[in-house]
């Protein structure tokens, strides 16, 4: 996958990290605020997602 | 203040002493490690850095004191939207996935030392050149003056201000400047390590204390909904764009940092390069989240504290964990040294970072036949000049003019184009980046100081930082010069 095609993903995921779709007072999920849980949720989810990208995508010198 | 109401018994200043003595003790490692006398092997340690080393210090250098102080302090004042804080960190490791392959590679065919030895490289062009060092170097001061007045607070409370605000920022500069001079990057690297391992080990351990001693997330919901329930309110759409704003100074902003960037110049090869970040992915979640758990968790307990107070925020919980037993004295000698570690393994980084730079980029750009010796000589002078200024403008400077300086990503986020949109677009021209840089960097400060000077402009428009209203500007100058094709400014 190309450099440019992986920071479209990368901002996509980076732009869904906010938690937009909350407007009114919050219901409690898992001990937190539900729009607190999304957006930790979605910060760990991003961890994974690049993880995952450096993993499948980050073809070195060495393996090319 | 007195004896009394030190953080610390005369036990623990003296490990903690000890511990900082010992740095020196790594710097005099990494100087007899040293193998040839040159700026490559002075401020990349040769381009040999492993695995465990670059990720430690790659770690050390990224989590400042800020980390574990101010965020807590953040969390604290803002609630649950702290949490960006958590996507903030993140976002720069998104960065480095998309600059630092292309970037090693160049790096590594062209020897490299500084991030503006690139942007010469791509666009030979001496002004853009000099103009990108110039933030960078801004940005690094700015970082070192902050940190270094963080540190002096932080041995007044550890001493109960036995050891003054001067004399302790004085100490402990003196002992950064002399490993660091001695080893160049080696010994900051190595002693970035000892201090990454202190600082993980130091915030996992005060997580999961206060998991078990209070409750976490359960303690923190039950106690704010009864005296703080509109820190359940969700971020309105200003906040939301703020929240945005934010992600976007780390991605353009953290993630191209001068000390950074020479650290994935450091790396022995890219593999190693690869898996270190590819760790530093997850520090976020065990670093920054934590750390605004704790935050959280004085907001529960230490309810209405002001600004000031909110900053003392962990130190109040390791405070109150001691007192109902839960820690020991040990336990809070390893949360402080964590703390200075923290602080001492960015100051470091961004010292050596503002020595290459002034070496590299401005010096030897203007004596291009000075030999490696005697650039390096000039380099470790440079660094205890830059230090002593730092810690003169630590101890002297008057708030009203900290006020002033506390502009940061703001300028550096200004550079990113160059090194994006370089790396990515071959026919992207010089003058189009250099315009670009200039007129959002002045529009940022322009914003950034008429706030600060307490003029009615607002340093978010539109919650959107004046930084990255400046990147936005700068980029639209860069696609407007492009598609028109204008003429070279020189």
């Amino acid at each position: 996958m190309s450099a440019k095609k992986i920071l479209i993903i990368i901002w996509i995921a980076l732009f869904l990290t906010v938690p937009w779709w909350f407007h009114d007072l919050s219901n409690k999920w898992f001990n937190l605020p539900d729009w607190g849980l999304y957006a930790m949720s979605a910060a760990i989810i991003y961890s994974f997602l690049l993880a995952f990208i450096i993993q499948k995508y980050w073809k070195t010198e060495e393996n090319e | 203040m007195n004896s009394e109401t030190a953080l610390l018994g005369p036990g623990g200043i003296t490990f903690l002493g000890v511990y900082i003595l010992s740095l020196i003790l790594i710097g005099w490692l990494g100087k007899k490690a040293r193998k040839e006398n040159s700026l490559s092997d002075f401020y990349l340690a040769g381009r040999g850095m492993g695995l465990l080393v670059l990720f430690l210090t790659l770690y050390a250098t990224q989590y400042s004191g800020n980390t574990l102080v101010g965020f807590a302090g953040r969390a604290y004042r803002e609630g649950y939207q702290a949490l960006v804080l958590v996507t903030l960190l993140s976002s720069a490791v998104g960065a480095f996935i998309v600059y630092a392959p292309k970037l090693y590679r160049l790096s590594k065919k062209h020897k490299f030392i500084t991030p503006a030895d690139y942007v010469h490289f791509r666009f030979n062009n001496n002004k853009l050149t000099l103009f990108a060092a110039s933030l960078c170097l801004m940005a690094l001061a700015n970082y070192i003056l902050t940190n270094l007045k963080a540190i002096g607070y932080i041995v007044v409370s550890v001493t109960g201000g036995v050891i003054p605000f001067a004399y302790g920022v004085i100490a402990l500069s003196l002992v950064m400047v002399i490993y660091e001079t001695m080893g160049g990057m080696r010994s900051v690297a190595w002693t970035d390590s000892l201090q990454g391992i202190i600082l993980m080990f130091g915030v996992i351990t005060i997580f999961i204390t206060i998991q078990i001693e209070y409750g976490g997330f359960e303690f923190i919901y039950n106690t704010l909904q009864t005296n703080d329930p509109q820190k359940f309110i969700p971020p309105n759409f200003t906040q939301k764009l703020s929240w945005l704003s934010t992600v976007c100074l780390g991605f353009f902003g953290i993630s191209i940092y001068p000390h950074a960037v020479q650290r994935i110049y450091s790396a022995n090869n890219e593999k190693t390069l690869k898996r270190s970040i590819q760790i530093m992915a997850f520090m976020p979640i065990i670093t920054t989240l934590f750390m605004v758990v704790v935050g959280l968790t004085a907001l529960a307990l230490f309810p209405g504290l002001d600004r000031q107070g909110s900053e003392g925020a962990t130190l109040l919980v390791l405070k109150d964990l001691s007192q109902r037993g839960a820690i020991g004295a040990g336990m809070m000698v390893l949360f402080l040294s964590a703390t200075i570690a923290a602080i001492m393994s960015t100051v470091d980084s961004a010292l050596l970072s503002m020595s290459s730079i002034i070496t590299k980029d401005f010096y030897k750009r203007f004596n291009p036949a000075k030999s490696q010796a005697e650039l390096t000589r000039l380099g470790k002078i440079i660094s205890w000049i830059i230090m002593a200024f730092a810690v003169y403008l630590a101890i002297v400077l008057p708030q009203t003019i900290w006020r002033l300086l506390e502009i940061k990503l703001e300028l550096l986020i200004q550079v990113s184009p160059a090194i994006f949109l370089g790396l990515y677009f071959k026919k992207i021209k010089s003058n189009s980046i250099l315009w670009g840089m200039t007129i959002g960097t002045l529009f940022a400060v322009s914003v950034m100081v008429a706030n600060k000077l307490g003029l009615d402009i607002p340093s978010k428009p539109w919650g959107i930082h004046a930084g990255v209203w400046g990147l936005i500007i700068n980029l639209t100058i860069i696609f407007i010069l492009e598609k028109i094709k204008r003429p070279p400014i020189e």
